[in-house]
């Protein structure tokens, strides 16, 4: 009788611990999904800090002083971190924001040879980009469309030609207009098609219900 | 030792001679070798394995006849095309025995056919193979043997350049064709495109022809330093292909044995090429040259000769004008003074001696504003007499410049017409007499609005004249002047469409509704002003600037009488508009980017979580912990 009860016990404790994982795993997604919320709010708050410091004059910009604003930033934001500075992987702050309004997106990116800027973890800038401040350049991102928590670009569907498009970069916003959509077969390559005379921001992402292409945004300067 | 190396030489180049006639043509002779039965594949239908000594395969034409069994068989004669298809299209069964019964069935059937009888097969044996093609192999390989050597036709080689007339566009340093293509069938060699009697550094250029694929498109690009203005250029592209043809050879050794097809195809090379013609004709650009014509004329119109004008440089209108200042003097005949060349600038041009019986003509001031212009100035003498003729001035709203082309209109108080004439690019000169006058415009020159209103004149018994102003006062004048405003201007812009920046080097067509074109031209860094009388039009492009995809759009408007532009919508409509845009869109550059995959969804995890938790579920609920 207490072998049966002990087995019973067993048994319900398995079947809540099963629970628990099931939660968290249909949970997961979200949870990954405000991770990155937060990630992105630091990051902007670094970022903010960071832009400060670029537009003092070069001389007064020294190492000592960068290190010194980020453990400020440290400090403010994680509590428990005291006296030893982390060590900080500079690579992978954000040092640029891509943000749609019409879809409510806003997002950063890394340095193009990070090792951060990876489609899996946040939208990628694609070689051979050219960063906005360069004329008739053209920036291409790519991003994961989709319903796991790094679609970043699962939106992008909904946007139109003329829809505005803003690239924060070193501090100033760059203002671009979408001119052209268009699909092209997914394997491993797309074609950009673009006015060389005008600096471009392309966004690339996977076109909604169709697994075998792949869908880019030519978007122009303002 | 010597010997031996001539011998072996003379070998080779036996050996080499051999082969290529052998490749080239059949053998005058052969040797037949043995003739083996072999197994009947269709049953009671036997045919036996014949070969030539060196193990070719021979077929017998014509069955129960003698094999000429190790006998040398001369050649006969091609036999029919249909036999090329057979031997062409042999079985591949595996087994060489069945193929060749395969092969020597169909040669004897087709040779039934060609014959007309069934003195090879049998007439039950083609019914059997013919109603079991589909499950007997064998009768189905000769059956589509057979049936393929009846439809069979000899195939020859085709190519063509397309018929489209090719236009020849002006980019940079080159005048560069339209795509040009090429098409083909049934080659089998092909050589390249080359140019014929075109200039030098003329090239074909963007070509996606080549010998594996047999056609495409091309360009063709010619500098334009080659051809001449006014001179047109004819060259051509060439190409030179081959295709085959294939012929069969029968062999025989004598009437009592068997004619024996060998099996070898011969294929026949045959040469052909294509060509076609293009010219570029460089257009004469105009010079800039102008052109001052001063006539001379009575008060009706008339040629007055050995009257002495001098023209002067600069404008002595209200002053002396000064013999230093002369740029020419002449004494008029009733031809017009021309001059070509004239610097621009002001001249004035004054009457130095006058013909007899005429009052000396008034100063004019001549303004020559472009170095690439055409202009007409006329000196009018009036005859002395006691009534001054009327002076009659149509001009434009310069006051300066009479306009020819206007009816002009003269009543008197009775409404009567007392004169009706058009208008010259001189004054009209009448005599009129002593009373009130009405003169109207009843049509206006081309180019020009209509002058709607009426001017009220008096005449006195000498000829002064007096108009009615707008105050309805008579006032004195020397001359009575009605004035045309020009039609109004539509304005056209070409502008790109990314940048919105005026474009140039497009040309554009503006035609009337009946498909006449009214003006063309060239823009350039900026709009194009068009006067048009009321009416439909169209505009579209005829000519693309560099470096931009062509606009096919046409659009249509409309001019109303007063001046106003109306653009028709996509709807059909006519809408106000200020003016004309034709946009270009700018040739897109494309370029290759590798990129990840963009897709990711979290399907998977939520179903298996979602499994999870009902395992979990009916784990509890087993376990008597919940129930639903």
């Amino acid at each position: 009788m207490d072998n049966l009860v002990s087995k019973r016990k067993i048994k319900v404790t398995l079947g809540v611990l099963i629970i628990f994982i099931g939660l968290c795993i249909v949970s997961s997604t979200y949870f990954k999904e405000k991770k990155f919320e937060v990630f992105d709010e630091m990051n902007e708050l670094y970022y903010d800090q960071i832009v400060e410091l670029a537009n003092l004059p070069e001389e007064v910009v020294a190492k000592e002083e960068i290190d010194n604003v980020l453990d400020v930033i440290n400090e403010e934001v994680i509590e428990e971190t005291v006296s030893v500075a982390p060590v900080i992987d500079y690579s992978k702050y954000y040092v640029g924001y891509l943000s749609i309004p019409k879809i409510n997106l806003k997002k950063g990116f890394t340095e193009i040879d990070s090792k951060y800027n990876n489609v899996n973890r946040n939208i990628e800038i694609i070689k051979p980009s050219k960063y906005p401040d360069i004329d008739k350049g053209n920036f291409i991102i790519a991003g994961h469309s989709g319903s796991s928590s790094v679609s970043f670009f699962k939106d992008l569907y909904k946007l139109g030609l003329e829809d505005e498009v803003f690239i924060t970069y070193n501090g100033i916003e760059y203002k671009y207009k979408i001119k052209n959509i268009y699909s092209d077969l997914k394997d491993g390559d797309v074609v950009i098609k673009r006015n060389k005379d005008i600096t471009t921001l392309t966004l690339i992402t996977c076109t909604k219900g169709d697994k075998t292409t792949q869908t880019i945004y030519i978007c122009e300067r303002v | 030792m010597k010997k031996k190396i001539f011998l072996l030489i003379a070998g080779i180049l036996c050996l080499f001679g051999f082969t290529v006639k052998a490749e080239a043509s059949a053998p005058s002779t052969i040797k037949a070798g043995n003739l083996t039965p072999i197994t009947n594949y269709i049953n009671g239908v036997q045919a036996s394995l014949k070969t030539t000594s060196n193990g070719q395969y021979l077929y017998c034409e014509i069955v129960n006849l003698l094999f000429p069994r190790n006998k040398t068989l001369t050649l006969g004669t091609e036999v029919d095309k249909g036999f090329a298809y057979i031997l062409n299209n042999k079985p591949k069964t595996g087994d060489s025995n069945k193929n060749y019964y395969i092969m020597q069935m169909a040669v004897w059937w087709y040779k039934d056919i060609l014959n007309g009888g069934n003195n090879n097969v049998s007439a039950n044996t083609k019914t059997y193979c013919t109603k079991n093609r589909s499950t007997h192999d064998v009768c189905g390989k000769i059956y589509n043997l057979v049936e393929g050597a009846k439809k069979y036709q000899v195939v020859k080689g085709k190519m063509s350049f397309d018929d489209a007339a090719i236009k020849f566009t002006k980019s940079g340093e080159y005048y560069v064709s339209d795509k040009i293509s090429f098409s083909s069938t049934n080659l089998t060699s092909l050589g390249s495109l080359k140019l014929v009697k075109a200039p030098t550094g003329s090239s074909i250029i963007e070509s996606t022809i080549n010998s594996t694929n047999k056609a495409g498109t091309f360009k063709i690009k010619v500098p334009t330093n080659s051809v001449k203005e006014g001179e047109t250029i004819n060259f051509s592209v060439e190409i030179n292909a081959n295709y085959n043809t294939y012929s069969v050879y029968d062999y025989f050794y004598g009437s009592a044995y068997q004619r024996v097809i060998y099996d070898v195809v011969y294929a026949k090379s045959h040469p052909l090429s294509a060509s076609k013609t293009f010219s570029i004709t460089k257009e004469i650009t105009p010079k800039d040259t102008n052109l001052l014509t001063i006539y001379k004329v009575d008060q009706d119109g008339n040629s007055l000769k050995n009257a002495t004008l001098t023209l002067y440089k600069g404008n002595c209108l209200n002053t002396t004008c000064l013999n230093s200042n002369s740029y020419a003097s002449w004494k008029t005949t009733t031809s017009p003074k021309i001059f070509i060349d004239i610097p621009t600038g002001y001249y004035t041009i004054e009457e130095t001696n006058t013909p007899t019986g005429y009052t000396t003509a008034t100063k004019g001031l001549i303004y020559i504003k472009n170095p690439n212009e055409s202009y007409n100035y006329t000196v009018v003498n009036v005859k002395k007499s006691e009534v001054k003729p009327v002076k009659i001035s149509k001009t434009d709203i310069t006051g300066e410049n009479e306009i020819a082309g206007a009816t002009l209109i003269i009543r008197d108080s009775n409404n009567k017409e007392v004169a009706s004439w058009v208008s010259t690019t001189s004054p009209k000169y009448l005599t009129l007499a002593k009373g009130e006058y009405t003169l109207i415009e009843k049509y206006a020159p081309i180019d020009y609005k209509l002058t709607t209103n009426i001017v009220e004149f008096k005449v006195d018994e000498l000829g002064n004249v007096m108009v009615r102003n707008e105050e309805g006062k008579y006032v004195l004048v020397e001359y009575i002047s009605i004035i045309n405003e020009t039609n109004d201007t539509i304005n056209v812009s070409k502008l790109d469409k990314s940048t919105n920046d005026y474009l140039a080097g497009a040309k554009l067509v503006i035609k009337n509704e009946k498909g006449d074109i009214v003006t063309t031209w060239v823009t350039t860094g900026e709009s194009y002003n068009v006067a048009l009388t009321a009416g439909d039009y169209t505009l579209e492009e005829t000519s693309v600037p560099a470096g931009y995809d062509s606009n096919n759009e046409v659009i249509y408007f409309r001019v109303l009488e007063n001046g106003t532009l109306m653009i028709k919508n996509s709807s059909g409509e006519y809408e106000l508009a200020n003016g004309i845009i034709i946009y270009n869109v700018p040739v897109l550059e494309e370029e290759t980017v590798i990129v990840p995959k963009t897709g990711l969804t979290s399907i998977l995890t939520y179903t298996f979580g979602t499994l999870t938790l009902a395992s979990g579920a009916y784990l509890l609920m087993k376990n008597g912990q919940f129930s639903i």
